[in-house]
């Protein structure tokens, strides 16, 4: 990257797709790749999810050490281990740099160690290099109930109960601009009349309350309106309501994310064609996007 | 015929494999919640050749309109070029409330680039305002009232 404003933050999407990697021509624009996302703000870098995305992510990372001469000292917070949020981790150049410091963020709430599950992933049936054979100097942190600050980044933290196993998402609070990462949840269970009242009413108002006023909201669409009741229990939103809950909590900015694997460049555009317009006349304006891989935002 | 810029070496390194388990009851005092890898080093392993040049195999030029005049197109090559007001960026652009040197479009591999250099108004793509994208055809650049389309031609030779 260029010269940077060291007031801003700045997003990069490495990779969108959900679910699995789906390369081709119909998915060149969007991405094929994996949840991945960068921020980086000032001298800090953080990372957000290691789906195949971040391969890319290491690569630029290592061109720019070469570079510069400067050793990395990265953090990786991820959301939850389903495949597509932690199979990149393998191909990550700076995991093998002596001298580079990673540091991984998880939920604390599993059944099993964080590191334990990063390990096995790396299980010599399924890759040929183990995890403690890396060269970077690599810790593995269940986060505890508190905020993390990263250097002049305060990240806090929820559980999303709607999504298989359990998903994290996180705000990033630096020079008073707030970033949400939300994917993985199903927010139409949330906001389904037919769960309990209360748990509902509480899950809902914790929500709202965590993306409110977010300058920019990275939110699971993985589904149309369409999809979505054939895909109950999933655990991924349709897209429909993802924007008019973010609206409704005055969100400056939408990024869709975590793309469903059958839907292509062509049907992606389509359905922004469709869903966009409304939220940029009426009212407070939303800027709706659809996250795409190799597109840097400044927040 | 793409040319490696050279071939990087990574150290791996090789430990007692430590087995980390989550037992509830008596281990609960040896393994705390967070736990550090201890690392030792040995064995060098090819790291990835960093691919710098490649040729494009691609036609690719900008369509360029301004307010109150004709169509301009721009056919891309490997050179960088700079868009602003300043007479002397590759893409001159006279407005208002464009930079002196608004933004750059540059190639890397074998995709256009474009990056916002600290503009005051911001460089826009398909209506978001970005500080870097990989650009795809058809995409709709926007650089204060300039209008600029991607278009983009690949093929195999
Ligand atoms: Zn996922
Ligand atoms: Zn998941």
């Amino acid at each position: 990257m260029n010269k940077t404003d060291p007031v801003k933050m700045y997003v990069t999407f490495w990779g969108t797709r959900g679910s699995i990697s789906t390369p081709g021509s119909s998915t060149e624009k969007y991405g094929g790749n994996t949840s991945c996302v960068s921020i980086h703000h000032g001298d800090t870098d953080i990372i957000i999810d290691a789906g195949t995305g971040i391969r890319n992510l290491g690569l630029e990372l290592f061109q720019q050490t070469e570079k510069h001469k400067n050793q990395l000292n990265l953090h990786l917070l991820l959301s939850h281990t389903h495949w597509d949020h932690i199979q990149g981790l393998p191909f990550f150049v700076p995991a093998y740099l002596k001298g580079a410091k990673l540091t991984i963020y998880g939920s604390p709430k599993k059944e099993v160690f964080l590191e334990s599950i990063l390990q096995r992933q790396m299980d010599v049936n399924y890759f040929p290099v183990e995890m403690n054979a890396l060269a970077a100097d690599i810790s593995i942190k269940e986060i505890s109930e508190e905020k993390i600050v990263i250097d002049s980044v305060v990240i806090d933290w929820q559980e999303q109960i709607y999504h298989p196993g359990g998903c994290v998402r996180y705000r990033f609070t630096a020079g008073g601009k707030k970033i949400v990462y939300a994917t993985d949840v199903e927010l139409d269970q949330m906001f389904n009349l037919k769960n309990p009242k209360n748990e509902r009413e509480k899950l809902k108002k914790e929500y709202c309350k965590f993306i409110s006023g977010a300058d920019l909201l990275i939110a699971d669409g993985q589904y149309t309106a369409e999809e979505y009741p054939d895909k109950i229990g999933f655990g991924h939103t349709s897209i429909p309501l993802a924007l008019e809950i973010a609206y409704h909590q005055k969100v400056k900015q939408i990024a869709i994310f975590h793309h469903e694997p059958q839907h292509s460049d062509n049907m992606l555009d389509r359905l922004w064609c469709q869903l966009s317009p409304k939220y940029s006349s009426s009212g407070h304006h939303m800027t709706v996007f659809w996250a795409r891989e190799g597109m840097t935002i400044p927040v | 015929m793409p040319t490696f810029k050279k071939t990087y070496y990574m150290n791996v390194q090789k430990t007692v494999r430590t087995k980390v388990n989550k037992t509830r009851h008596h281990t609960k005092k040896v393994f705390h919640k967070a736990s550090t890898h201890q690392l030792s080093s040995t064995i060098p392993l090819p790291l990835v050749p960093i691919i710098e040049e490649i040729d494009i195999k691609s036609l690719s030029h900008l369509d360029i309109l301004l307010p109150d005049q004709s169509p301009k197109r721009i056919e891309l090559g490997r050179n960088e070029l700079i868009i602003g007001r300043d007479n002397d960026c590759s893409i001159h652009l006279p407005l208002a409330n464009a930079s002196r040197k608004h933004a750059r479009l540059f190639v890397k591999g074998e995709e256009f680039l474009i990056e916002d250099l600290n503009s005051t108004n911001g460089t826009y793509v398909n209506g978001v305002r970005i500080s870097r994208c990989t650009l795809r055809n058809h995409d709709q650049i926007r650089i204060g009232e300039a209008r600029i389309q991607f278009v983009q031609q690949k093929f195999r030779a």
